[in-house]
């Protein structure tokens, strides 16, 4: 079946406070590629108090402060469920930062308060490890994913999780161990960046998951020329400036 | 004040001379007399009888302690300040260095201060102000702070230390409620702010971070300072019972806010002093902040300079554009290390960009094209990309605008042979 008939319906889960890091660029890296492809593209957003969404083809729930994991889980126990339900249908889903964490089963705060997260990712994060700030790739089954990782947190997996990958470059101290966490086909990562901009390996993974839902083949093609090149392009800068110290103060 | 401050600042002095023969300013100067006396800093306000004043914020800090420095000059102060950047404890003594007696008496009236927040406590219990003026909390420190609200917590808490006066926005919604956390009669607090009208103007309106912590907003309180109309380079801002119709320095919605902040703190430290038409007057023949809508002689032609720190800065720079500028030039590199938030910025002020520069420049361009925004050339090496600039012909109307991170700003100074500012960091 072609493409051109179709429509992308993506949501965005708490855009205004698990947004802070350009997270609404995965969405928009989403919508732009499939729009180029010929289809169209929707794009829905979850906000506190919103009545429970339809199953859309891919969610994107995206990073933020502890404050704002914070204002959304009581939305969030009540979508819970929900969400749940969609990943373990294989529903795509890109869970970036503190976005993770949430859809862990629990995070540790700095003061060591313990908050129970949805327990769709069997992680436990803790916030109070030491900081990592700088460029960084992940050696995923997806293909290399270049970045930038900001936070202070230590993830643990439970037995048998799987990671997203492995971070195989980066001065941030995380190089050698185990980046994020995937359940079928919804992948939680500490890459920013925004991700999905930067990498569309990971993009196109996404888009062709929601789509062979449909029976759809989806593969990049000469209308994605542009983004590549420029993406490439990016990347290659990021991994020649890879050993960049940032200071943080 | 004595001889025992003179044998530290005559090293001082002495380091700042090498410093500068090696080219560049430092605040290592500033750093070895702090070692070397360090009683001396916080014997700065017994000198002042108009105390000190202290600018915090995430945004406008430098182009706010320009505006209160130039307002309270206009009415006969002698104002010592700090030169743009050089808010740590030892760039602040790195400034004093070039203008006290070798004895190290300071002969100014008052002094007006950026700071940094990460310093902001700490040079409050040795400076001691008078007046703390908070600007803002945006979204831009993450990378610095980590989580919005330590930014936050860091200005309220220097704030609350201020001895007569705390001046807050009205519109930033963890500053507004500085009060919560003063239990004496002192400081006492006032706002300044703008209109609901004027804030709806705005494309984004001021883009404060959003207090998550604390959702509820501080109420409604009358701001002794507001700005009731803004249109691009003009604004009317009430206060004292007057309205004054102000020239900005520069374009731009954030700079009639920080005007209104200025007037307000001004109007502190004059008391009765305060003349209106005298404040009007400063606002008139005021020259930008360093890098903040100053126009740079390029050549044969005006350059328009608008630094950004952040997201929140370039989105209100390019919101205050009128028209999209005919000819841009986009630069950024590794001074702002992630750059995530370009996908949060609304860039369609623009209608193309002639030449995107800087290490990033290959990240904001994919970003442009995912915005459908034309960018004829991406050219990472700044140099290379001045000159495509200067081999573009005069734009018919407006300048050559050249928006940029402070890291190009000051590159690009040095390229067209105006670096000669001191920086001390
Ligand atoms: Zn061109």
């Amino acid at each position: 079946m072609s493409i051109d008939a179709e429509n992308l319906d993506i949501l965005q889960v708490y855009p205004d406070e698990l947004g802070v890091t350009g997270d609404s660029g995965n969405v928009l890296a989403i919508a732009t590629r499939v729009r180029r492809a010929g289809a169209t593209a929707t794009v829905r957003h979850h906000r506190i108090g919103d009545a429970t969404p339809e199953r859309p083809d891919v969610v994107v729930i995206g990073n933020g402060p502890l404050s704002a994991v914070r204002s959304v889980l009581d939305d969030a126990r009540r979508l819970g469920p929900v969400l749940g339900d969609w990943v373990a249908a294989g529903v795509p889903l890109l869970a970036v930062g503190a976005g993770m964490e949430l859809l862990g089963q629990r995070i540790l705060t700095p003061e060591r308060e313990s908050i129970d997260g949805l327990g769709i990712f069997p992680i436990t994060t803790d916030r109070a490890g030491s900081r990592h700030a700088g460029y960084l790739v992940v050696e995923s089954p997806v293909g290399p994913i270049v970045g930038f990782e900001d936070h202070r947190t230590t993830t643990t997996w439970a037995d048998g999780a799987v990671p997203f990958g492995r971070v195989t470059a980066g001065v941030t101290g995380t190089a050698g161990s185990a980046d994020g966490i995937r359940v079928a086909n919804a992948i939680g990562t500490r890459v920013q960046g925004p991700v999905l901009p930067l990498n569309p390996v990971l993009t196109d993974f996404l888009i062709a998951r929601a789509l062979e839902r449909r029976g759809v083949d989806w593969s990049a093609s000469s209308a994605h020329d542009e983004l590549d090149r420029l993406a490439s392009e990016a990347r290659a800068v990021i991994l020649a400036n890879i050993d960049h110290v940032f200071s943080t103060i | 004040m004595g001889l025992r401050y003179t044998v530290p600042i005559l090293i001082g002095r002495l380091a700042r001379t090498a410093t500068r023969a090696r080219g560049g300013g430092s605040a290592y100067p500033g750093h070895l007399v702090n070692r070397l006396a360090p009683s001396y800093l916080p014997s700065l306000p017994d000198q002042l009888p108009g105390g000190v004043v202290f600018v915090l914020g995430s945004n406008g800090k430098s182009t706010t302690t320009h505006m209160v420095s130039e307002l309270l000059r206009a009415h006969g102060l002698k104002v010592f300040t700090n030169p743009t950047g050089a808010n740590l404890p030892q760039g602040v003594t790195s400034a004093l260095l070039s203008e006290v007696s070798l004895t190290g008496r300071l002969s100014a009236d008052v002094a007006v201060l950026e700071i940094d927040e990460a310093y902001a406590v700490k040079l409050a219990q040795t400076l001691r102000p008078s007046i703390v003026l908070m600007l803002n909390v945006q979204v831009d420190q993450l990378f610095r702070f980590y989580e919005t609200e330590r930014v936050a917590d860091m200005m309220i808490d220097t704030g609350v230390l201020a001895e007569s006066h705390v001046v807050t926005n009205r519109e930033d919604p963890y500053l507004s409620k500085v009060g919560r956390k003063i239990t004496d009669d002192r400081p006492a607090v006032s706002y300044f702010g703008a209109s609901s009208d004027v804030v709806a103007s705005s494309a984004h309106g001021l883009v404060n971070a959003e207090d998550f912590r604390d959702p509820e907003a501080v109420g409604d309180v009358d701001a002794a300072s507001e700005v009731v109309a803004w249109s691009g380079t003009t604004a009317r801002i009430a206060i004292g019972g007057d309205e004054l119709d102000i020239v900005l320095p520069a374009r731009g919605l954030h700079y009639a806010v920080d005007a209104a902040a200025a007037l307000q703190t001004a109007r502190l430290v004059l008391e009765s002093q305060f003349s209106a038409s005298r404040a009007v007057e400063a606002f008139r023949v005021m020259r930008p902040a360093y890098g903040r809508g100053e126009l740079l002689r390029f050549g044969q032609e005006d350059v328009e300079i608008t630094m950004f720190k952040n997201g929140a800065s370039l989105q209100l720079n390019l919101d205050a554009f009128d028209t999209p500028p005919e000819q841009v030039l986009l630069a950024i590199d590794e001074g702002t290390p992630d750059i995530s938030w370009i996908y949060d910025v609304d860039f369609s002020a623009l209608d193309h960009v002639d030449v995107i520069s800087g290490a990033k420049g290959w990240q904001v361009a994919l970003r442009l094209e995912h915005a459908g925004i034309p960018v004829h050339h991406v050219e990472p090496e700044l140099k290379k990309g001045i000159e495509i600039m200067r081999g573009m012909p005069a734009p018919t109307s407006g300048r050559k605008a050249w928006i940029v991170n402070y890291e190009q700003m000051m590159y690009a100074r040095k390229l067209v042979g105006q670096g000669d500012m001191e920086i001390a960091r």
